[in-house]
This record gives structure tokens, sequence and C-alpha cells, in this order.
């Protein structure tokens, strides 16, 4: 059995969720604390990957980053970065569909702090970073978790979005659902199969440690 | 929480360590070719000792990613419409050349057909077929089902596959009894696709000539195309497209 696709599609889903969980922060505790009225117009947009078919947002991707386009040619003449057909327009992708996925639960769980723990931080005479990083941080680690659980597991999900943009390349972007995909689409059943039930397996113990080591936080 | 960080910063580090290794020459090549691939490749690999891999897809879907840079080195389409198309954009330099002629079949599943005849009985529709807009197997199957009926009848009696591969998967699900594939299909593992079949006379529609092309998206590997290329060309890889079902010149 080829482990690539495997290695790959954990390796994705691990640098998605790091990158998005680094871009996520501020943008959720703007949208959490923040004054701007731009913000219901960010969150509806922010949100629309839970809508959109994933066709559409590869489609819309490969567009912009293939060589015809304006960027995908800017990026690929002054940058020498080819993001369609490899493993960083997936990066891209990925974080782009995962999005609402890591936002939403940071923003939620943001929002219920309670006023009183931020206040009394400001009393301290705290900066707002040091609240940020002392208070508002250490209290939202069942976000944290519930937010890289749901993207990383939503990445490893990731089926439409790779199909357009990664172009099925072993070791670049034949993550685990194409190879599972290329295999049904070749009649090879048995091996569909073996890739499933092993990718059913590994998520399943994933998430079953997650919850369990939660819990037993939780008391 | 600085530990998270510490934690999140090696193991970005450890996991983006990744030395490149001697690529291989990357083929794209249409649906229908995959099982006499295998045979092909492994036979180029051991006689030129250049190792590829391979990549399949509908002749459509790949054009288009072509046309959007998809790093692929060579390209073995279902016809010779999507490579004369890439030849004529300039995006490909080099002229397209025919490998193969394929042949289509009439697939029957566990409902014996006999004849072409009984397409039009109703116990054996909906046919499938793929997609005629797209798929080169797809418009020869439309033009045998034209040649029995007129268009008209036809609407609502058939299911389009996207490409042969997904024609397959309705035969062997079952969910249809009859539909169009192409005669290499049948040398598939799948003995159910083994059995049942009847091939259709080549008068009934026009011949799907294959072509491939080479791509030189990555200079490094256009020498290696092109000897894949002169070895898709040879006898011995003629005598396997053969024993696959294709047609080739001699």
């Amino acid at each position: 059995m080829d482990w690539s696709p495997f290695i790959l599609t954990f390796k994705l889903a691990c640098i998605t969720t790091l990158l998005l969980g680094l871009i996520s922060i501020p943008v959720a505790y703007w949208l959490a604390y923040g004054k701007s009225k731009f913000r219901t117009i960010t969150e509806a947009i922010l949100g629309m990957p839970l809508v959109l078919p994933p066709t559409v947002i590869g489609f819309y991707l490969l567009l912009a980053f293939g060589n015809q386009s304006l960027l995908g040619g800017w990026l690929n003449n002054t940058l020498g970065l080819h993001l369609a057909f490899s493993f960083s327009g997936l990066v891209i992708g990925s974080m782009i569909y995962s999005f609402p996925f890591m936002v939403y639960p940071l923003v939620s769980g943001f929002r219920n702090i309670p006023l009183s723990f931020r206040e009394s931080g400001r009393v301290l005479g705290k900066s707002e970073l040091n609240i940020f990083y002392h208070i508002i941080l250490p209290n939202s680690k069942q976000a944290l978790l519930t937010a890289a659980i749901l993207s990383f597991a939503h990445t490893i999900g990731e089926f439409g979005v790779v199909l357009m943009i990664g172009g099925n390349i072993p070791n670049e972007t034949r993550v685990a659902s194409i190879a599972i995909y290329d295999y049904v689409e070749s009649l090879n059943y048995s091996m569909a199969n073996r890739y499933s039930l092993f990718l059913l397996g590994v998520t399943f113990f994933i998430l079953l440690s997650v919850y369990f080591v939660n819990r037993k936080r939780n008391g | 929480m600085k530990r998270v960080f510490i934690f999140c910063l090696v193991f970005v580090g450890l996991i983006s360590c990744n030395s490149k290794k001697n690529s291989p020459l990357r083929i794209a090549a249409a649906a229908n070719l995959r099982y006499a691939l295998d045979e092909l490749v492994d036979t180029f690999e051991i006689s030129s000792g250049v190792p590829c891999e391979v990549v399949i897809s509908s002749s459509g879907k790949l054009t288009a990613q072509i046309e959007s840079g998809a790093p692929f080195d060579i390209f073995l389409s279902a016809d010779m419409a999507y490579p004369n198309y890439l030849y004529e954009k300039g995006i490909v330099k080099s002229k397209p050349e025919k490998y193969a002629t394929g042949a289509l079949v009439l697939w029957g599943g566990v409902n014996r057909i006999s004849g072409l005849n009984d397409l039009l009985k109703e116990e054996y529709q909906p046919i499938a077929i793929a997609n005629p807009e797209t798929a080169p197997y797809g418009k020869a199957a439309f033009e045998v089902l034209k040649s029995l009926n007129s268009e008209e009848y036809w609407v609502g009696k058939l299911v389009y596959g996207e490409s042969i591969s997904q024609v397959n998967q309705f035969l062997i699900s079952g969910a249809v009894s009859v539909g169009f594939t192409s005669k290499s299909v049948i040398f598939s593992d799948s003995a159910l696709l083994k059995s049942s079949w009847i091939s259709i006379p080549d008068s009934l529609y026009s011949k799907v000539d294959q072509g491939f092309v080479i791509l030189n998206k990555r200079p490094d590997q256009k020498e290696n195309a092109d000897i894949f290329g002169e070895f898709l060309l040879s006898k011995q890889a003629k005598d396997i497209l053969r024993r696959y079902g294709y047609t080739t010149e001699m």
C-alpha cells in the first residue's frame, strides 16, 4: 500500500490548521471585540465557503492561480510561484475553504468570556495585548481546540477544491481523498476500500483522543 | 501557551523539510488508457530506466489543466481534437501524433443483449454513455444511437457519465443495465466487465483516433518525454496497445 497520499493529507491538514490559526486569531479578535461597522459584512464574506460548492471555489482559484490570469501570471513571472497544481496552492485553497471552521468557534469563544475578566485586567493596568495573551487566550482553550480540530478534520475531508486546483499529481497534490476517487474511477474497489477504511480509522482515533483529553481536562 | 507555540514552530519546520528527489516523467492520460498504460509504463521504465508517474482524468479536464499550466510532460488524449486544440492555441510547440485508434463496445451486464436493436426495447433503457460534448467515446456512442433512431427518440432515455470511468461505474454498480464503453475497459481487473459485451461495427461511428502531444512544461523532462513519445510509436508499444483492444498502424 502506498502511504504517500496519507502523509500528504496530514501534512496539508497540519500546515493549513497552523497557518489558519495564526491568521484567524487576530481576525476573530477583531470580529468579537471590534467596533467597526464592516464586521457584519466581513463575517458574511468569511462564511461563504460554507455555502458555496467546493467546485465553485476550486474553479475560481484555478482561474486566479492559472498562468493566464493576472494574478497567476504575475506570481509566476515575478516570484516564480506556481500555485495551480502545487502543494502551496493546495494550502491556500484549503485555508480559504476551512476559514469559517476556524474563525467561527474562535469568535464565539472570545465573545463568551465575561467582560469582567477583561475589565479587571484593564483596572490592573495591563495593555490590551497583555490582556489578550494572559487572559483571553488561556480562557479560550476550549474554543481554540474546537476550531483547530474542525479545520483539521475539514481539510482531511476536502475533495472538490483539491480536485480542481490540484491535478492529482503523486507526492504533490494527490491527497487521500483524491487517491480514493482515483481507485474508484479505475474500478479498483478493493484498494479504494482499504484506503477509505484506514482514513476512517485514523480520523476516528484522532477525534476520539482529542475529545477524551478534553473531557478529562474538564473533569 | 508558549510551549504550544514552540511545538507548532518546530512541527512546521519538521514537515516542511522536504528534499525534492529526482522528479519522474509525468504522463497525463485519458481515462480509457488506464489499463493499457500500466503495462506500457512498466515496459518503458524497464527498457529506458526513466521513472514515470501517471495522472489519469478525462481528456477535456486534462486539457483545461494543461491550459492553466499543469506541470505534465506528455499528454495522451482520447482523441486528436484536444491535442490539436492545444497545438493550435500555441500552448504546446510540438505537433500532436496519433498512437492508437480505440474501439467502442456495448456492454450488456446481466441482461445479455443479442444485438444493437435491443437498445430500442424499453427493458434495456436507460442507456449509459459518456458525455458526448466532452468525451470522445461518448460522441462515438451517440453516433451509434443516432444510426438506430432519431436524436429526439433518445431524449430522456440516456444517462450521461462525465467520462468512460463513470459509465463503467454505472455499469458495475448495476445502476444501468447497458452502456457504451471503450473496448480497453474489458481488460480491467473487474471480472464483471470482462463478460457480456458486443463489439460495434466501426462503420456506425467515426474512428476514435487517439493522439499524444509533448508539452515541454518542465524543460528538464523534455528529453524523457521525447523518448516516451518514440516508445509509443514503437512496435513494442503497439503490440501492447493491440492486446488491450486498440488498433494501431503497422
